[in-house]
């Protein structure tokens, strides 16, 4: 099961759940366990560039050439910041990654 | 034993790879029928595994090497880092950590990739080139990927992996040689014996180690993919359609009403087929038995090696090994059978075996064209936006979204939905799905809503479909409120939250579809069976002991029939159970039925007709059953099917586990025979107070 751990530090980040379409940087994950590992394997991990496609429970992101489907519970747990205003991500700005045709 | 003698010898060939990446495509194209199922004991993953021939691709056919491997087509994985019982059994192989052949490194692994998104599925491919086995990355699907305007250097791509590197397509049969070639380079017998020892893909990294993965994998496919900008269809637009709260809840039950159409209207054919070559191989085994009076000398030893055969053949399909235990078993009772005599061991070949077979496969069409048609949506990637739109509306329950493909085929059998729930990561969503799934209305239960059916609304077709989707909506009702139930008391907790992978739409291969069905049908075939097989031999006893004294005389078979069955255990049985069911309008007659059919539902009705005094013939012409069912009246005078009975009979035959293959399937995929039987009790008592409440509302409003 999920621990929600939010540290005091990290507050002034937003999470996927309230945030509008658009690119952004992944920060922190803050979910444990299995929910950690199946957020991880999929893409939604820091330094990660997550494209918010539809908003909604569950919402549709895109990462690199996927697309996944993430339910508003997890989303929460995931902090992110607009990609383009990355300063301490600046390296991870998604260049290399190729569009996908599908 | 799954690892045996002939195959322990063979170098073991891993394949492994993402999910939705085409991975089972790609060993159905490589193995074709040769595919072989192997389960292990204590737990619930299927393996399939071929032999298959790999060689030396040479320009001079006469000296071409060839060696056999095994290939071992392990279940997706999206990293070593596991998230479900399937996935640490793919994990623990890989790591030489598992059971049988499995047990020691593998001799080779081939890594899957999808040539469609190749830097998020190169990731696992990074894990297990760290682990410094032999291994050869297959980029699949590149047909899709080239339509699509990806252009991929694989020289280089096998340059930065280090490793060789195949591009194939399952579908169009592409790469296939090569594929073999390079698995035979790895695992050929005189194979240098050089250790290998490739830079770690992910080097000093403190953080985040699926980040590191993650930007290794970037790197490389960077560096050799090119992508033509605007080359392609685009299905974004399609993709928020089928994915939106309105129209995706439209088109999916658009999708699944023509799936049921589909199974309904093209099963019909195949489906009395198989009834009529059973009818016939009844015949020609009764004409094949002698009918006179037969010397013991000969007799016994004939029908104890009819009956051992039986036995082996049963014992084969359902991989029992021949201990001293399962011997004796089965040679007892072949002496037993053989013992019989000549009538009853007719009655036992023809209603018992022949007929207990054909209650099983009968329904093999309806669940192979299910198994078809779901796999095309698999394949095609819509299957992932089910989940996803029935995600919001079964998160309510209890349930996960994924849950929704078990339930679709629960609605032909609930033994293929059972067993399709092990796409579901978490042990308490899969528990909860395994536990509701048999609420729901399948095939077997048909027969029986068609005869209450004829019985109440004979004159007003409207009606009667009214009743039909009355008992549908009641089954996925009971299913959404058990679901519930058991999230607030015995299975605590919430449905683990969604994440899934939205894979690209992509055409689905026929082939394929037709290989996964035959495999699934087997797997089936095997399960079930053996099990029905058994349990219709002892009903077949129970309605057939003890034997009327021969004292009693009768003018018809339809006379002596009925008093048979009213005197053998069954009858006694049914007698015995009255004053329990009579508060559900049931009598004693309906009470046998109910007892018959508790190993398979569609029993009842030909136990109706027997115990009616129909013969068993009766049963194929429901007219004639219906006209004797409505003429039957209580001592009192009543009516025996008044409306209260009958939708009391239909509500209980909605409701109750009426199937023992079920259970099995249960007991095996849960582990232990507790929610088998936990099944059992709470959908009996579900059945019986419902039962009640229509009965009893029903009588006093006047419709008894």
């Amino acid at each position: 099961m999920a621990i929600v751990q939010v540290p005091p530090d990290q507050i002034y980040s937003t999470t996927l759940a309230d945030i509008q379409p658009g690119r952004y940087v992944c920060k922190d994950v803050h979910a444990a366990g299995q929910d950690a590992v199946r957020l991880k394997r999929l893409g939604v991990c820091q330094g990660r560039t997550i494209e918010l496609l539809g908003r909604g429970d569950p919402m549709i992101l895109k990462i690199g050439t996927s697309r996944v489907g993430l339910s508003r519970q997890l989303a929460k747990l995931v902090l992110v910041d607009p990609a383009s205003v990355s300063p301490l991500n600046p390296e991870s700005a998604p260049v290399s990654v190729p569009a996908s045709a599908l | 034993m799954p690892g045996s003698d002939a195959t322990a010898t063979k170098p073991v060939v891993l394949l492994v790879g993402n999910p939705n990446v085409g991975k089972t495509s790609l060993f159905n194209a490589l193995a074709g029928m040769r595919a072989k199922t192997a389960n292990y004991p204590g737990i619930t993953v299927d393996l399939r595994k071929a032999m298959i021939d790999v060689a030396a691709v040479d320009r001079d056919a006469r000296c071409q090497a060839t060696s056999q491997i095994e290939l071992v087509d392990l279940p997706g994985l999206y990293s070593m880092e596991t998230a479900s019982p399937e996935e640490e059994v793919a994990a623990r192989s890989i790591r030489g950590e598992f059971q049988g052949e499995l047990s020691r490194l593998p001799d080779a692994v081939v890594v899957v990739v999808d040539a469609t998104n190749i830097a998020r599925t190169l990731v696992l491919a990074g894990e297990i080139l760290d682990r410094n086995l032999p291994t050869i990355v297959a980029v699949n699907l590149i047909d899709a990927a080239e339509s699509s305007g990806t252009e991929i250097r694989f020289d280089e791509l096998s340059e930065k992996l280090g490793c060789p590197v195949i591009p194939v397509s399952a579908r169009k049969a592409r790469g296939l040689g090569e594929l073999r070639e390079a698995i035979y380079e790895l695992t050929k017998p005189a194979k240098p014996l050089l250790p290998i020892a490739r830079e770690p893909c992910v080097a000093g990294c403190g953080g985040c180690p699926f980040a590191a993965r993650f930007e290794w994998a970037d790197g490389v496919a960077g560096a050799s993919v090119r992508q033509t900008p605007g080359k392609g269809v685009k299905l974004e637009w399609l993709d928020r359609l089928l994915t939106s709260q309105g129209i995706g809840l439209v088109t999916l039950l658009g999708v699944m009403l023509s799936v049921f159409f589909l199974i309904f209207s093209l099963a019909d054919l195949p489906m009395s087929a198989i009834e009529d070559g059973f009818g016939w191989a009844g015949r020609v085994i009764d004409n094949l038995l002698p009918t006179g009076p037969l010397s013991t000398v000969l007799w016994l030893p004939l029908a104890t090696g009819i009956s051992l055969s039986v036995f082996a053949v049963a014992y084969w399909l359902n991989e029992t090994k021949w201990t001293r235990w399962s011997t004796s078993v089965a040679v007892l009772t072949s002496l037993v059978i053989g013992s019989l005599p000549l009538e009853d061991f007719r009655s036992l070949a023809i209603d018992g075996v022949v007929g207990g077979v054909a209650g099983v496969v009968v329904f093999l069409p309806q669940i192979c064209i299910l198994f078809f048609f779901i796999t095309l949506l698999e394949d095609s990637g819509y299957m992932a936006r089910g989940a996803f739109v029935m995600e919001r509306l079964m998160r309510r329950v209890g349930l996960p979204g994924k849950a929704f493909v078990p339930m679709l085929s629960a609605h032909a059998c609930a033994i293929p939905g059972i067993m399709a729930a092990r796409t579901i990561e978490t042990w308490r969503d899969r528990l909860v799905t395994i536990l509701v799934l048999p609420l729901l209305t399948c095939s077997a239960r048909l027969p029986v809503y068609v005869m209450v059916a004829a019985l109440l609304f004979g004159d007003s077709p409207w009606k009667a479909s009214l009743m039909f989707a009355g008992a549908y909506l009641l089954g996925l009702l009971a299913a959404f409120s058990t679901a519930f139930l058991l999230k607030k008391t015995v299975v605590p907790g919430e449905a683990a939250p969604l994440v899934l992978e939205l894979p690209n739409y992509r055409m689905p291969s026929f082939r394929n579809a037709w290989f996964t069905t035959v495999e699934r049908a087997t797997v089936f075939l095997r399960g079930a069976g053996t099990t029905i097989l058994l349990i219709s031999v002892v009903l077949w006893a129970l309605a057939t002991y003890p034997k009327l004294p021969d004292d009693r005389t009768f003018s018809s078979d339809r006379e002596q029939a009925q008093a048979a069955l009213e005197y053998s255990f069954a009858g006694r049985c049914g007698q015995m159970v009255e004053p329990i069911f009579a508060p559900l309008g049931f009598d004693w007659k309906i009470d046998v039925g109910i007892i018959t059919s508790f190993a398979a539902r569609e029993v009842l009705v030909s136990t109706l007709s027997i115990v009616y005094g129909l013969g068993e013939d009766a049963a194929e012409e429901p007219a004639g059953l219906v006209e004797t069912l409505r003429r039957q009246r209580r001592p009192d005078g009543t009516l025996v099917f008044s409306t209260a009975t009958g939708l009391s009979l239909l509500v209980f035959f909605v409701l109750a586990m009426q199937c023992l293959p079920t259970q099995v399937v249960t007991k095996r995929e849960t582990g232990s025979w507790r929610w088998a039987v936990f099944q059992f009790i709470y959908m009996t008592v579900l059945a019986y107070v419902a039962a009640l409440i229509v009965y009893q509302s029903l009588s006093a409003a006047g419709y008894a």
